[in-house]
């Protein structure tokens, strides 16, 4: 009889510098960053609509990136802070 | 040492386990030697680490790498104790923010190449020499399968996880872990030049794409080198970051007997690697990566007047950089490490493009406690 040892590891969560999260979604605000892939602006619409259907999340900003190699410039940034968006989707890859 | 924690799973005999890991998705492809506790623990106690000792974090993934878990990978691998040393460090680099761990799962299939330089080559008897990058040798084999199996079974870096490049890696198994001649004949070594005492041994993390072959014929004056390399990276991929720029030692010895110093090969390379306006536009790189919010507007995309005789370097700052190279390669390290592996025949170099955006190379020190006991 052999014993192994299992090599995965899963998330840590908490244990990690994450950002922070809203205690509640009911009656945020949430703003949309595109990086532009194939699809991705539509994936991202979806979970805006849902977040909206479910916990009445309203949909004030949607931008995209121009190239994903490209760092966001701080004018989208501004942006968000501009109307106050309580959440960011964002998508990397894909 | 405090008890380890991961899961157990029994199996009959040795060559039962060897199945088990791979029916579990486990292993690369290739055959694994059974992590069990005894070899496991020992590969911890040559380090020093206990086993919940947090190696290295990657946030993007919400992983912590503990010493277990990498122990576990490195015996898998095929690693001996005492390559550990080796691969704790490689591990912190490849958990450094400067590497950007994320960009591994690019359609780009990157996978970083390892450089072990410093007296702990000798020791472990890693190659330096003829088919420095292929298999061969236990010690660059293993060391770099250990980073390809962690990154699969400690970060979902496996196709089917998050794995995503087009074509994939050919280098990932095993064969992007090269270590430096260690002969001391002039030259700086490369862990030198990072700037560690010459008695340190370090490993250099850099995310590449597959090598390049630079044939130089019978070239053997520093310049007429150098210009062909330059040549050959110039028509490669043309992305803005390091390249390390593998030799052999007899090319190394040109540029020692010369007098040349890394400092002037790097900046000899600076001057002259560039290419022209005309035959960027005919690459499709001229404006690739403009964007409309850095409003540099719509470029014209044929060759026009005068383009043949205007140039963009690869490393030397200049106007044009924005239409060439993203925000991110801008900024980040740029330049060559040359570094002196390979075989001594074949009147051939090679090099290795960087992956084209975000990542940085990172050296950490290998702390090596020595023979094993």
């Amino acid at each position: 009889m052999i014993t192994l040892l299992d090599p995965r590891s899963g998330p840590v969560v908490g244990r990690v510098n994450r950002a922070r999260r809203l205690p509640a979604l009911a009656g945020k605000t949430a703003g949309i960053l595109w990086n532009g892939r194939s699809y991705g602006g539509d994936l991202l619409d979806r979970i805006a609509a849902l977040l909206k259907a479910r916990h009445g999340v309203e949909l004030v900003l949607s931008l995209k990136k121009a190239y994903i190699g490209n760092v966001a410039p701080p004018a989208y940034f501004d942006e968000f802070v501009a109307k106050k968006v309580d959440l960011a989707l964002v998508g990397l890859g894909d | 040492m405090k008890p380890l924690t991961s899961a157990t799973h029994d199996v009959n005999d040795a060559l039962d386990a060897i199945e088990y890991c791979f029916e579990q998705g486990w292993t690369d492809g290739l055959p694994v030697v059974p992590p069990t506790e005894r070899r496991v623990r020992e590969f911890l106690d040559h380090v020093g680490l206990e086993p919940g000792a947090v190696v290295g974090t990657i946030p993007e993934r919400d992983r912590e790498v503990t010493a277990e878990k990498l122990a576990i990978n490195a015996v898998m691998a095929g690693c001996r104790k005492e390559y550990m040393p080796v691969v704790v460090a490689a591990c912190e680099a490849l958990c450094d923010p400067a590497f950007k761990f994320n960009h591994l799962a690019s359609l780009g299939s990157p996978w970083p190449m390892m450089i072990v330089s410093g007296p702990i080559v000798q020791r472990l008897g890693m190659n330096h020499g003829i088919w420095v990058l292929g298999p061969g040798n236990r010690a660059n084999a293993t060391i770099g399968r250990t980073l390809s199996l962690l990154v699969a079974n400690c970060a979902e870096g496996y196709v089917g996880g998050l794995q995503r490049g087009t074509y994939g890696h050919p280098g990932r198994t095993s064969g992007m872990c090269i270590a430096e001649n260690p002969d001391d004949f002039g030259w700086e070594p490369h862990h030198v030049e990072m700037g560690f005492a010459r008695d340190v041994s370090t490993v250099t993390l850099l995310s590449t794409y597959p090598w390049i072959e630079t044939p130089h014929c019978l070239l053997m004056e520093p310049e007429a080198i150098l210009g062909m390399i330059s040549l050959h990276i110039a028509e490669a991929g043309f992305y803005r970051g390091v390249y390390p720029i593998l030799m052999g030692r007899p090319w190394a010895e040109v540029f020692v007997k010369a007098g040349w110093t890394k400092a002037r090969m790097n900046a000899w390379m600076a001057e002259h690697t560039r290419q022209s306006v005309a035959d960027l536009k005919r690459r499709g790189r001229w404006g690739l990566f403009v964007t409309e919010y850095e409003g540099y507007g719509a470029l014209p995309k044929h060759v026009e007047p005068g383009d043949a005789d205007r140039f963009v370097h690869l490393w030397k700052d200049g106007d044009d950089d924005k239409y060439v190279f993203d925000t991110g390669s801008r900024e980040r390290k740029r330049g060559t490490y040359f570094v002196v592996a390979g075989g001594d025949a074949g009147q051939r170099t090679c090099f290795l493009c960087p992956y084209m955006f975000s990542t940085n190379p990172v050296t950490r020190p290998i702390r090596d406690p020595g023979p094993a006991a």
